[in-house]
C-alpha cells in the first residue's frame, strides 16, 4: 500500500483506484494525510502535484474540473449527490476512483 | 419442400423488400408440416423485429393458460432488420417461448453466428410448435428444410452435438443451436447453446427438449438488400466512429471482457454473494476480477462482424481443473458460480462455467439454486444427507461443481433444484421461501440492487422477472449521465427512469438488434437516432427517433399484456423478502436496502409513467390506443 503525505496533517482518507488509475498510482489503495476540513478539490490538486501530466489528463485538470467519465465516490455515493469536488472529507472516508467501465 | 432464395423472394409484386427477409418459417413437429408465411410489415414495423416480433407472435398464436412444456407452447427464434445487414455488432436473436420457470414471457438473446446465417438461409423468424414423437433435429439450408432423426444425438453434449452434426450433414460452415442433458431432462433453467454462445435464461431450452428437438443447423447463402447503401453506409461508419470514441469500448473492454464489472461492481458495493448475504464483505477481486481472469485468457473471440471481440477464451493449465477451457466466465457467471456460491478459486469458476454450457444449464440460475441450497445446509434447515451427502457449504467448489452435474441429469436433490429456487423452495418447506432469490420464478442476476434502485425496479418490473438486461440502468452502475444522471441510492424519479431504460434498451438491443455493449460504452447518447437512421436507409421505411422509442414501449405493453392473460398483477412486481428487508452488510453500498415502502412509491410512479393502472398494473385502454395496439385493447377490454 503506497503512503502519500501533505504537510503534518493528521486527517488519513483511503484513495482507491481501479484500472488504469490503480496503474497510474502504482497501487489500488493509498493512504493520503490531509488538513482538517479538505475536500474533494484539495484531495484531486495533491494527487494531481504528485502524479503530473498523465492525472490531469486521466482523472482531474484544476482548469477543466473532474474528467466526465470518471466517477468519484466518497463512501460509495457519487460526489455530484454529495457536493461536487467540495464535498468536505473526513478521517477514515473512502474515495474511489474509478475510470470508465462496461459489460455484464 | 421448395423455398425462394432470398433475394427473389424478397421482391414482391414487384416491390423489393429491403432489410427484412420477408418471410417467417413455421415447422410443427407434431404434424411434420413445414411452410413459410410472408413477413407482414405492418405486422413487424410497429415492434421492429428479434424479440419484438417474437413476443407478438407468442401473444397472439400461444393460448391462455398453457403448461409451457406442452405442445402447445412455440418456440421462435427472431432476428431483426440489422441482423446480417453489414452493420457491426448484430448477430443477435431473441429466443421466445412462454418460460416453464416463471409462467410469464421467456425472452432470452443470444449472438455468435447462428443469428446471422438464420437470415441469409431467407428468415426474420422461425417458429416451431408441436411436440415430435421421439428425438429430431431440424436442418434449414436455405430453402430446403428438413425434420430429422436426432436418437443418435440425444444425451450428446452440446459442444459434441455440434460438432458431431456438421459432420454428419458434411456442412462444415453450419451454425448449430441445440440442447445438452439438461434441456433433453427438462431442467426448468435449460439453455439453448449456439456456438459457445447462449440463450441462456428463463428455460428456453427445457422448452425445446419438451419438443424432442435436439437441434437446429442453419446454412444460409442469402443476403440482405440494403434500401439506401450510401447513406447506410454513412450511418455504419458514423457507428464505428462512435465506437472508437468510447472511453472504454477499446482497449480496456475489449481487452477483458465483461468480467471487468466484478472489479467494478466490487468497489460500488453491489457485487452480490454468498446468496445475498455478504454483499460488500466477500469480493475476491484479486483472484476473480478481470485483471485476475486476463492471466487465464489465452485469445478473444467475437460474434460475427464484431470489431471489439470482447469473448475470451480462458484456459486452466494447472491444478485439479487443468485442461478446463471456457469462452468466459462472464461476469454474470462469475457471480452466480463465484461469488455467490463463495468461491474465490477462478479454476473451479472456469470449470463450472465449461460444465453448465456443455449440459445446456443457465449459469445464473444454476449457481443461485446452488447458494440457495447452500443457505439452507449452513442454516440447519436441510442436511447433507438430504443433499446425497454432499457439504455443500459456500466455498466448496468440489461440491458445487458435483452438484451442477446433479442438476443436469436430475439425479437425487439435483432434481429438486432442477426445479428453480421457487419451485424447490415450496417442495422443501421448512420456511426455505425466504432464501429463495427469485422475481416472479427467476433467479436474481449479479448486481446486488439495494445499492441501485432503478437496475431493481426493473428486476422487479420485467416481463420477464429478474433479468439484468431487459432495464439496465447504466447512471447507477457506470454513472452515465443518459439521459441523466442520477444518485443510485435515491427512490424518487426511478419509475420514469425504469421507463425510459426498459423501452429504450427494448427497441434498441432487443429489437433490431444492436449488442449492448457499444450502446452501454458509447451509443447510448444517440442511439435512438443512429438507430433511425440504420433503420431508415436499410428499410426504406420511416422510423424517426422518437418512434424507434416508441416501438420499445409497445413492446413492453404486448409483453405485459401477455403475463396479464396469465394472471399476473401488481403484487408480482415485487423483490425476495431479502433485499426488502435486510440491509447490504458491508462495503460501498453498506445500509442499502429497497423498503417495502421504497417499492411501492418506485411501483407507483412507473405504472403513471407507463400508463398503467395503479392499482392492477395493467395497461389502460387510452395507453394501448395511443400504441395502436387496438386489437390488443379490443381483447382486454372489448371493441371500441
Amino acid at each position: 500500500m503506497g503512503q502519500l503525505s501533505f504537510g503534518s496533517f493528521k486527517m488519513k482518507v483511503k484513495v482507491r483506484a481501479l484500472f488504469q488509475v490503480k496503474e497510474l498510482l502504482g497501487t489500488s489503495e493509498l493512504i493520503v494525510n490531509l488538513n482538517d476540513g479538505s475536500t474533494i478539490e484539495d484531495l484531486l490538486r495533491l494527487l494531481e502535484s504528485r502524479y503530473g501530466e498523465n492525472f490531469r489528463n486521466m482523472v482531474y485538470n484544476p482548469l477543466e474540473g473532474v474528467k466526465p467519465t470518471i466517477m468519484i465516490l466518497v463512501n460509495g455515493r457519487q460526489i455530484q449527490f454529495i457536493g461536487g469536488i467540495k464535498t468536505r472529507l473526513a478521517e477514515g472516508d473512502t474515495v474511489s476512483l474509478i475510470p470508465p467501465a462496461g459489460g455484464g | 419442400m421448395k423455398f425462394k432464395r432470398l433475394e427473389r423472394a424478397s421482391a414482391r409484386g414487384g416491390i423489393a423488400l429491403f432489410g427484412y427477409a420477408g418471410k417467417i418459417l413455421y415447422v410443427d413437429l407434431s404434424s411434420r408440416e413445414i411452410y413459410e408465411k410472408e413477413l407482414d410489415i405492418d405486422y413487424v414495423h410497429p415492434v421492429i423485429g428479434g424479440a419484438g416480433l417474437g413476443i407478438r407472435i407468442l401473444y397472439d398464436e400461444v393460448k391462455p393458460n398453457i403448461d409451457p412444456l406442452s405442445p402447445e407452447n412455440k418456440l421462435i427464434f427472431s432476428v431483426g432488420p440489422l441482423v446480417g445487414s453489414g452493420a457491426p455488432c448484430v448477430s443477435r436473436m431473441a429466443v421466445v417461448a412462454k418460460s416453464p420457470l416463471t409462467g410469464a414471457v421467456g425472452m432470452s438473446l443470444s449472438g455468435g453466428f447462428f443469428p446471422t446465417e438464420l437470415k441469409f438461409a431467407g428468415y426474420d423468424a422461425l417458429v416451431i410448435s408441436g411436440r415430435a414423437d421421439k428425438p429430431v433435429y431440424l436442418f434449414i439450408r436455405d430453402d430446403k428444410v428438413t425434420i430429422n432423426d436426432a436418437d443418435w444425438l440425444w444425451g450428446l453434449t452440446t459442444f459434441d452435438t455440434q460438432a458431431i452434426l456438421k459432420e454428419k450433414l458434411h456442412e462444415p460452415e453450419a451454425k448449430i443451436a441445440c440442447i445438452g442433458p439438461a434441456g433433453e431432462r427438462l431442467v426448468r433453467f435449460a439453455c439453448i447453446i449456439n456456438e459457445r454462445r447462449a440463450a441462456g435464461r428463463k428455460g428456453l431450452g427445457a422448452v425445446m427438449g419438451s419438443k424432442n428437438l435436439k437441434a437446429i443447423a442453419v446454412r444460409g447463402t442469402g443476403k440482405v438488400l440494403r434500401a439506401q447503401d450510401e447513406r447506410f453506409r454513412q450511418a455504419v461508419k458514423k457507428m464505428h466512429d462512435l465506437m472508437k470514441q468510447s472511453p472504454v469500448l477499446y482497449p480496456s473492454f475489449s481487452k477483458l471482457g465483461t468480467p471487468m464489472v466484478v472489479e467494478h461492481t466490487a468497489e460500488l458495493g453491489i457485487l452480490p454473494a454468498k446468496n445475498w448475504t455478504a454483499t460488500g464483505a466477500f469480493a475476491p477481486v484479486e483472484t476473480l476480477g478481470g485483471e485476475a481472469q486476463s492471466m487465464y485468457t489465452i485469445t478473444r473471440v467475437g460474434c460475427y462482424g464484431c470489431p471489439v471481440m470482447c469473448g475470451q477464451i480462458k484456459v486452466v493449465k494447472s491444478g485439479p481443473f487443468a485442461g478446463f477451457l471456457t469462452e468466459g466466465p462472464e461476469f454474470e457467471s462469475t457471480y452466480s458460480l463465484g461469488t455467490m456460491v463463495g468461491v474465490n478459486y477462478l479454476p473451479a469458476v472456469i470449470a463450472a462455467d465449461r460444465l453448465c454450457d456443455e449440459y445446456g444449464l443457465d449459469t445464473i440460475s444454476t449457481g443461485v439454486v446452488i447458494a440457495f441450497a447452500m443457505e439452507l445446509l449452513e442454516r440447519g434447515i436441510i442436511s447433507q444427507e438430504e443433499l446425497d451427502g454432499l457439504d455443500l457449504k459456500f466455498g466448496n467448489y468440489k461440491a458445487m461443481i458435483e452438484m451442477i452435474r446433479k442438476i443436469a441429469f436430475r439425479e437425487g436433490a439435483g432434481n429438486i433444484l432442477a426445479e428453480g429456487v421457487k419451485r424447490a423452495s415450496k417442495i422443501i418447506g421448512r420456511g426455505s421461501e425466504r432464501y429463495a432469490l427469485h422475481i416472479k420464478g427467476l433467479e436474481l442476476p449479479g448486481y446486488d440492487v439495494r445499492g441501485a434502485k432503478a437496475h431493481g425496479l426493473s428486476y422487479a418490473t420485467a416481463y420477464t422477472g429478474a433479468d439484468h438486461n431487459r432495464g439496465y440502468a447504466i447512471q447507477e452502475i457506470f454513472g452515465v449521465p443518459v439521459p441523466y444522471a442520477v444518485d443510485r441510492f435515491a427512490v424518487e424519479g426511478k419509475g420514469r427512469l425504469c421507463k425510459w431504460n426498459q423501452d429504450v434498451r427494448t427497441a434498441v438491443c432487443d429489437c433490431m438488434p444492436l449488442c449492448v455493449f457499444p450502446f452501454d460504452m458509447g451509443l447510448a447518447a444517440v442511439s435512438l437516432e443512429l438507430m433511425s437512421e440504420l433503420y431508415e436507409s436499410l428499410t426504406g421505411l420511416s422510423m424517426k427517433p422518437e418512434e424507434v422509442l416508441k416501438a420499445g414501449e409497445r413492446v413492453n405493453n404486448i409483453a405485459r399484456l401477455f403475463n396479464v392473460r396469465e394472471g399476473f398483477t401488481r403484487a408480482d412486481d415485487t423483490f425476495p423478502a431479502r433485499i426488502m428487508d435486510e440491509e447490504i452488510p458491508a462495503g460501498a453500498s453498506k445500509g442499502q436496502r429497497i423498503s417495502r415502502e421504497d417499492l411501492e412509491k418506485m411501483l407507483d410512479e412507473y405504472y403513471e409513467a407507463r400508463g398503467w393502472d395503479k392499482n392492477t398494473g395493467i395497461p389502460t385502454k387510452a395507453k394501448l390506443l395511443e400504441l395502436g395496439l387496438l386489437r390488443e385493447a379490443a381483447h382486454l377490454y372489448g371493441p371500441t
